[in-house]
């Protein structure tokens, strides 16, 4: 790998951020609706402000307060000598919150219940995908295979509320919902962990179920293909035990197109799974991502998608830079 | 190399892979037991003395703001309805909105000055802070002109409208004197306390902060320090924590007693049928509202789930506002009477309340709620009612009104004048999504070629073109007085209209851009005078803006908005209900404290 090419990667890595910021600044102001008029209207809506100046006094103080008065290049150039700062603005929704701490207060569950999700999900299912195509597996797994298509083809809320109806209602053995026990302070103690290991079951459980079938149907058809290479046929002409071939052939190859997918989904965990959340009232940052899109809250969307931004470029930055690690036979230099 | 031991060189070894998933189930099946999680409670107050709250309606995840306790900064007032108006902060008045009845709270009686110039209020003694300080008359002093000097606060500017100042007579006696007069000031700012709430600030913990930031928590220094029975112990995005205040003002004066639940807990409701799953399983005491059908099978499950009614199918309560088919009576094809009555005469409210909401509520056609205050008004304005019979649908009544207003109909079958078709949308907000299809079925089979257009979830287009006068027909709900009916009627006074069209209005429930200098007058009238029933003049000008109302179909009232809030009795009984009518259910109302005064232990699982 060449210093150039390192150069190279974080030049674009750099770009990409800022093409992405900057569409990420201008297309919530595409929108027709003003964000403090939009939370006036809610205040509005709740019975305040009867007196006709009330919403005008108080749209003209915001609007400054916010900055919203100012022309758009000057808000735009603002927002970047901010971002210079790690200063992510103040939250029009949650006035007056700072868009980082609600970013970190969120942040801990939906990383926490995606990232072991993910990588369970991935685990699980590349495991199975692999033994799928294995010649010498059981004909009895083959009965995996309807079940595997099936349960990618469900979004993982409806497995969520399958879930809850067999595992919370019909035969109540694990918690129905929230991340931990209503009335319990969080704190570092074992009971807590536990508690709160016990209500990430349900949601990481649809999570898994739906993302078995994805993982595992991708190294179906891989393995598939690594059959054929002549590796394998030489592993076998020179007497290797079948698990060797196994785990050592045709897995460790196979795997490599699904590292490039568990990345992006790794980086990607900062998006949330809006649904689960929704559906098992779990206080992540998708929804926190949903009430700043539903609110016009400028800031929390553009500090949210810029997390997630800076993520996904980041891991493809570094898959980019530990690829040659994984496969010898990749290799970035001059020809 | 070691042999796996699920593998042999030829296939999984399924004799070796069994026990071993067996184990594992038996092992996660013993961790999860009820007995295992019963050991592991962690919370440190046991269920059974704690009250479980959840958001109002459903589909949020987290608290917003959990650690954010200024109930006057942006977004103060969900903070106060949400949680404090009945934890932190205790309010001057309570009121019954079932019977009409002012409770005194905070305050022990108000008296309007004969010019409606000023309100003399005396405090109940021996009121503290919980931290032990004295509330006094220098506190609401203090909070009323901090609002009306803090232009960024919530309420500010009705505040700077009203109050010239406070004049405190001695701890416990004020005089707020007023800028113009204004009868109902008392009432609306610090009596009814449902959709607006002014709580009191303790000045010793608030002078010198800013009031538009200042977070007003701090749990190691007893903040957000209030009057209320309990006080905040812990707050995340999942629950805020309340727990008893065993020295609560009221409790040691003997005014109440204390509440039997140690500890309040708010939490997120999570989507509808999750809530629905948490309500059965017993997560909920007080849980978000539910749909009718929903709450059936809710309460089917478990019989402790309970509503307002104890009988369908309109299980639930009333609450002040009205469905309302909006009309432009300004700008557009609706500004013609003729076609409004049409409209009127299109519309089957029967059926629409059967389809839209499984027949659980009750039609109406004038913007009252069957709330007692109310319901002592209508019975007097009945005659009017039965004089125009807006709840009258009639295919060739309808089509009478259309050719008298020059419409005729198309090829198509639909309502045109001079060669344009009379098309609009039907604009409906998502929170009042099952009313959109049906009208726009019932309004479309009369030759209006009416299309239902949705916004949801964000509403706020929506509001930008119903209150700017830029639409001719909309859904809403038209919320209004749950006393009176100056409160509703007030809101086609024409000084709510808009400047023009495509400026908004001065209100977000007084769309109809109405204007009538008749009726301005009758308003003005009935504005200067306190409402009683009995009073002849006001009873008199009551029917005289109810008759303009009707005859010029300002707005066409469809049915009563009732909402099917839910209880669980499995911990927690004595909830209010038809039968036991001490305040209004929903947990938003500061009166919902009353609740949390009478609740007694259930049977618990």
């Amino acid at each position: 790998m060449s210093l150039a090419y390192v150069v190279r990667r974080l030049g674009v890595f750099v770009l990409v951020i800022v093409v992405a910021v900057s569409i990420n600044f201008f297309i919530p102001r595409l929108r027709s609706t003003n964000p403090i008029e939009a939370r006036m209207n809610e205040y509005a809506a709740q019975g305040g402000g009867n007196a006709a100046a009330s919403m005008k006094a108080l749209i003209v103080v915001y609007n400054q307060k916010f900055g919203f008065d100012k022309p758009l290049w000057e808000q735009y150039v603002n927002y970047w000598r901010d971002l210079a700062r790690f200063d992510l603005g103040t939250s029009v929704a949650f006035f007056p919150g700072l868009v980082r701490d609600e970013i970190l207060r969120a942040a801990p569950w939906t990383i926490g219940l995606l990232a072991v999700s993910t990588l369970m999900a991935f685990f699980i299912g590349s495991v199975l995908g692999a033994l799928l195509a294995w010649p010498n597996t059981s004909r009895l797994f083959s009965i995996f295979v309807p079940v595997l298509m099936t349960l990618s083809a469900i979004p993982y809320y409806l497995l969520g509320l399958l879930l809850i109806y067999l595992l919370a209602l019909v035969w109540p053995i694990l918690p129905t919902a929230g991340a931990y026990t209503s009335g319990a302070r969080l704190a570092l103690t074992w009971p807590i962990v536990g508690d709160i290991v016990r209500h990430a079951i349900l949601p990481a459980g649809s999570i898994i179920l739906a993302g078995i079938g994805f993982w595992g149907l991708g190294m179906r058809a891989m393995m598939v293909t690594i059959m054929g290479e002549d590796y394998m046929i030489l592993a076998q002409a020179k007497g290797l035990r079948s698990p060797t071939i196994f785990w050592r052939y045709s897995l460790r190859n196979a795997l490599l197109p699904q590292i490039t997918g568990l990345a992006l989904s790794l980086a990607s965990i900062m998006s949330g799974a809006l649904l689960v959340e929704i559906v098992f009232a779990y206080p992540g940052i998708g929804y926190l991502l949903y009430r700043g899109i539903s609110g016009n809250d400028y800031f929390v969307i553009q500090g949210v998608t810029l997390f997630i931004i800076v993520s996904v470029a980041f891991a493809l930055l570094l898959l980019d830079f530990i690829y040659p690690l994984l496969d010898p036979r990749i290799q970035f230099r001059r020809s | 190399m070691a042999r796996s031991p699920f593998m042999t060189p030829r296939r999984v070894n399924w004799r070796a892979l069994g026990p071993s998933l067996g184990a594992s189930v038996m092992l996660l099946a013993a961790a999860f037991s009820p007995a295992a999680l019963a050991a592991g409670a962690p919370a440190d107050v046991a269920r059974k003395d704690t009250l479980i709250i959840s958001e109002f309606g459903p589909g949020n995840t987290e608290l917003q703001d959990p650690q954010n306790m200024n109930p006057y900064s942006l977004g103060g007032l969900g903070r106060v309805r949400g949680i404090l108006n009945k934890t932190i902060y205790e309010f001057l008045y309570l009121y019954n909105h079932n019977t009409g009845e002012q409770i005194p709270w905070l305050a022990q009686s108000y008296t309007v000055a004969p010019d409606a110039q000023s309100v003399d209020v005396t405090l109940r003694p021996g009121i503290e802070w919980s931290d032990g300080q004295p509330f006094t008359s220098d506190d609401v002093k203090f909070t009323l002109e901090l609002l009306r000097d803090s232009p960024t606060l919530v309420f500010a500017a009705d505040i700077k409208e009203w109050v010239k100042d406070v004049q405190v007579t001695d701890a416990q006696n004020f005089r707020i004197n007023l800028n113009k007069p204004n009868v109902r000031f008392f009432y609306f700012y610090f009596v009814e306390n449902s959709e607006i709430h002014l709580p009191i600030l303790p000045r010793h913990i608030w002078q010198g902060q800013d009031p538009a930031t200042f977070t007003n928590f701090d749990l190691a220094t007893g903040s957000p320090v209030g009057t209320g029975p309990y006080v905040l112990v812990d707050a995340s995005g999942q629950g805020q924590l309340f727990d008893r205040n065993d020295k609560w003002w009221a409790a040691k004066t003997g005014f109440q007693a204390l509440p039997k639940p140690l500890r309040v807990v708010f939490v997120s409701p999570g989507a509808a049928d999750t809530a629905a799953a948490r309500t059965i399983n017993n997560e909920f005491d007080a849980a978000a509202i539910m749909q009718p059908g929903v709450f059936e099978t809710a309460h089917a499950r478990n019989p402790n789930v309970v509503s307002w009614n104890t009988s369908g199918p309109s299980w639930g309560a009333p609450d002040a506002c009205l469905y309302t088919l909006g009309l432009n009576t300004k700008w557009g094809p609706m500004a013609d009477v003729r076609v409004r009555r049409a409209v009127q005469h299109s519309i089957n409210r029967q059926k629409l309340v059967d389809l839209a909401y499984e027949g659980a509520t009750v039609s109406q056609v004038i913007p009252f709620s069957t709330y007692g205050g109310l319901v002592a008004y209508q019975t007097q304005v009945q005659g009017l009612i039965d004089q125009y019979k807006p709840d009258d649908p009639d295919s060739t009544k309808a089509a009478s009104d259309m050719q008298e207003a020059g419409y005729t109909k198309d090829s198509a079958g639909f309502w045109s004048k001079n060669g344009t078709r009379l098309t609009t949308d039907l604009l409906t907000p998502g929170w009042l999504k099952p009313i959109g299809p049906v009208l726009e079925k019932q309004l479309r089979d009369n030759g209006f070629d009416v299309t239902f257009k949705l916004f949801d979830p964000d509403t706020n287009p929506y509001f930008d073109i119903v209150r700017a006068g830029k639409g001719d027909l909309w859904v809403i709900v038209h919320c209004g007085s749950s006393n009176e009916p100056y409160g509703t009627l007030q809101h086609f006074h024409s000084k709510y209209n808009s400047p023009a069209q495509g400026q908004q209005n001065n209100y977000v429930w007084a769309n109809s851009q109405y204007s009538n200098p008749e009726y301005d007058g009758i308003i003005n009238q009935m504005d200067g005078i306190l409402p009683s029933p009995t009073d002849a003049t006001y009873v008199d000008l009551t029917s005289k803006a109810v008759n303009i109302f009707l005859r010029d179909v300002a707005e066409i009232t469809l049915a009563e908005e009732r909402h099917v809030v839910t209880f669980n009795n499995t911990y927690w009984t004595g909830w209010m209900n038809v039968s036991n009518p001490y305040a209004a259910p929903y947990s938003l109302w500061a009166p919902f404290i009353l609740s949390m005064l009478k609740i007694e232990p259930g049977a618990g699982q």
